[in-house]
């Protein structure tokens, strides 16, 4: 007992400085990140008064969260807002960072500008797509419209389309970072590859399709499920601009949790409906590792 | 390595579990802290007046210590904020979460001591029905209104629905006040009228209207369960009333998705002719520099079965942590800013300041709301006093509101006792669905609200 004792001080001892440098990274994921999840885990199976467990109840709470009768529309919209984003969302970042590449002029001014939005608060961008979208005449689409004889149409209003033009307010909003990632990855591609396309008689589409494509592939993968993962957790869109409606079109999974946890006062259901996209999500992140892995290991 | 650090993570889970207990005793240098909530967080005429306040308190009453907290209630932060003991010894809440807050816990039973400082004797017992549980009073009440009609006086004139004694025209139903939004619309060409539709305000407006129709939503049984009762004939003429306002009479802004913002900034921006309000409307539209002269008040018109408003309004609760010292001193510095029936020359001293405050920002004087003290103590006598001498806009445009606040034919109820939010959030949807979608049936988007509150709401609750 005392050689084991031993053992460990010593393995304390001798990693004191590695202790001391990681200390302040485990106190933060400590507070952050483990201690609410596995909290958030093991009261997603009580019964709560507000925020205090009350009585164990089991799986009570995800029985009742995917019993209700808005789960699959709810589910339904979320899976809805991870297509459009892929359709609306995945390849432009990638063909913009091709153009930029490209450019031989105002490169840095065209990379500036499309990263712009990113650096907009969030809830700003979002509401100024609001009133790009507003129904009236007092929107801009609409306004815009209204030169050429068109319209009004009533976009966000439509139940049809809305999570489609929220999508397109995100992508707007966020296809700077990835168009970066790809900008970047460009940038390391060997000029000689395409040197030697070129002498070899390959046209553009040529170039792109044996010399780009193969080396970007990687990094377009883990974009791919970077994405599903992200807009899986779609939440403040809806809020900022629709309030998940017109009636519950635009309520994705994340806003619903946050219905519960913060307006309706149903923290056990919140609590398991965040179990819920926590077991979904997982599932995406393990794949996102291992291709991670498998990407870092082909470069 | 591995086990090691799963065994040191493990223990920190469990030494933080019993981490973040306690608060303050608010006790500090023999003198007892008082942290009083929704302290102004910016310069201007409110936190000068506040301060003073304090200053003023703490002058008189050099055992206490007053501390502001800029925390103001709001449903997101207010839970956990109550379970980790962090609220202000002093907050306001809102009626509507009156119920929550009492069984939470959340707030200090204040029966004894209110019976002693007289305060469990002159409040209104409307009033008094709404802070207590059980026969115990848990806050003491700030402000109450109810429901009425906030117009647009210009439009009222262009549209030719103004009296000629100056009072804007009263509609005495729903279906009146749709033929004023009629010809609103056709004098200056905006939506005559706006009705909330998301973030749950649209179903708690819609409530007032559905009870004039005759809808009970719910009803508790014999055995203490509740049971869902709005799948009727009422419910679906008066959602088929909102779906008419967008399809037949077609007097509703374009945009279906109106939070409270939205909506009254819509107000407040002159874009509409109507909106249904409480009398507190001053605090939500001055900001968008409404023209005082130009708001109208009106009563609540009536229903096909009943006339009937909905009581709103605010409370001060104490929290449950706070010592008895802080109990006492809370209360003190309500009587010292004049929020109770008690009327002190320090309190009228604090009602002129709030009310000079409030001219300072621009807001409209001259609406008078219902008192939560009985209407014959002084404290009402001299805040209509107040009022009337400090009106800044016409006073007729607002004369009709004031006197049905008092009307007794004029019922006043307080929000659904049980599941209220989920209520409005199912509500909101079938608002929504009838105005986004002209194909809708009432009766099928009622019957299906009603199916599903009672068995994903009530029997939950039951």
């Amino acid at each position: 007992m005392n050689k084991r004792r031993g053992k460990i001080t010593s393995f304390f001892k001798k990693n004191a400085g590695g202790w001391a440098l990681m200390l302040p990274m485990v106190v933060v994921l400590y507070f952050m990140i483990w201690r609410p999840q596995v909290e958030g885990f093991i009261w997603s199976l009580f019964k709560m008064n507000a925020y205090t467990p009350v009585e164990f109840a089991g799986l009570q709470n995800y029985v009742e969260v995917v019993t209700e009768p808005q789960f699959l529309t709810v589910l339904w919209n979320t899976v809805q807002y991870v297509l459009w984003s892929l359709v609306v969302g995945f390849l432009p970042p990638l063909f913009i960072a091709m153009m930029i590449n490209e450019m031989v002029h105002f490169r840095n001014g065209f990379k500036i500008t499309i990263y712009l939005p990113t650096i907009i608060p969030a809830i700003v961008g979002y509401l100024i797509w609001y009133f790009i979208y507003y129904p009236d005449g007092a929107g801009l689409l609409n306004m815009l419209l209204a030169k050429v004889g068109l319209g009004p149409f009533q976009w966000l209003n439509d139940g049809k389309f809305t999570i489609l033009f929220i999508t397109i307010s995100m992508t707007w909003k966020d296809l700077g970072g990835a168009m970066l990632l790809y900008y970047a990855a460009l940038q390391g591609i060997d000029p000689s590859l395409y040197e030697a396309a070129i002498l070899d008689g390959a046209s553009v589409m040529q170039r792109i399709r044996y010399v780009t494509f193969p080396r970007l592939s990687g990094i377009m993968l883990l974009c791919f499920i970077r994405q599903i993962i992200a807009v899986f957790q779609v939440m403040e869109q809806p809020m900022a601009m629709t309030s998940g409606g017109p009636n519950g079109a635009s309520t994705s999974l994340g806003y619903q949790l946050y219905q519960y946890g913060f307006v309706t006062g149903r923290t056990g259901q919140a609590l398991a409906l965040g179990g819920v996209m926590f077991g979904i999500l997982i599932i995406f992140t393990c794949f996102y590792f291992v291709l991670n892995k498998k990407v870092e290991d082909n470069t | 390595m591995k086990k090691m650090i799963s065994l040191a993570s493990a223990a920190a889970i469990a030494l933080g579990v019993c981490a973040g207990c306690g608060s303050g005793a608010g006790n500090s240098n023999g003198k007892t802290k008082l942290t009083v909530g929704e302290w102004p967080a910016e310069q201007g005429a409110e936190l000068t007046n506040k301060t003073n306040q304090k200053l003023g308190f703490e002058q008189q009453n050099p055992d206490i210590t007053i501390e502001g907290d800029t925390w103001i209630f709001d449903v997101q932060t207010f839970y956990p904020k109550a379970v980790a003991g962090t609220l202000p010894n002093l907050y306001k809440a809102h009626y509507t979460e009156a119920d929550k807050i009492m069984k939470g816990g959340y707030s200090k039973d204040l029966t004894e001591i209110a019976k002693k400082k007289g305060y469990f004797d002159n409040i209104n017992p409307i009033i008094l029905d709404t802070i207590s549980k059980g026969g115990k009073m848990y806050a003491i009440p700030e402000v109450a209104y109810v429901l009425g009609l906030a117009c647009n006086v210009e439009m009222f004139e262009k549209a030719g629905l103004m009296n000629a004694d100056g009072t804007p025209m009263q509609p005495k139903t729903w279906d009146e006040v749709a033929d004023f939004a009629v010809k609103i619309k056709a004098a200056t060409g905006k939506p005559g009228m706006a009705v909330p539709t998301a973030s749950n305000v649209g179903g708690w407006l819609f409530t007032p209207i559905a009870w004039s129709y005759g809808v009970d939503f719910m009803e508790e049984q014999p055995d203490g369960k509740w049971k869902a009762t709005f799948d009727t004939p009422e419910a679906v003429a008066a959602l088929q009333y909102i779906k008419d306002l967008k399809w037949k009479y077609d007097v509703l802004p374009s945009n279906t998705l109106i939070n409270y913002e939205e909506y009254f900034k819509t107000f407040g921006t002159e874009q509409v002719g109507i909106v249904i309000s409480a009398g507190d409307i001053p605090r939500n539209i001055h900001k968008y520099e409404f023209d005082n002269n130009k708001l109208g008040m009106l009563a609540i018109p009536a229903g096909p079965k009943r006339h009937v408003t909905l009581l709103g309004g605010s409370m001060f609760c104490i929290a449950n942590n706070a010592s008895d010292a802080q109990v006492e001193a809370a209360l003190k510095w309500l009587d010292f800013t004049g929020k109770t029936y008690l009327l002190t020359d320090d309190a009228k001293k604090a009602k002129d300041a709030d009310l000079a405050q409030q001219i300072e920002e621009g807001r409209h004087i001259g609406i008078k709301s219902m008192q939560v003290w009985k209407s014959d103590s002084e404290v009402v006598k001299y805040e209509h006093k107040l009022i009337d001498d400090n009106a800044n806009a016409d006073p007729n445009h607002v004369k009709l509101y004031n006197e049905a606040v008092n009307d007794p034919s004029i019922e006043i109820q307080p929000e659904e006792p049980v599941c209220a939010q989920d209520l409005y959030a199912l509500l909101d949807g079938c608002i929504q669905e009838v105005l986004t979608n002209k194909d809708a049936d009432p009766a099928k988007l009622i019957a299906q609200a009603n199916e599903s509150f009672q068995k994903n709401y009530l029997d939950k609750q039951n």
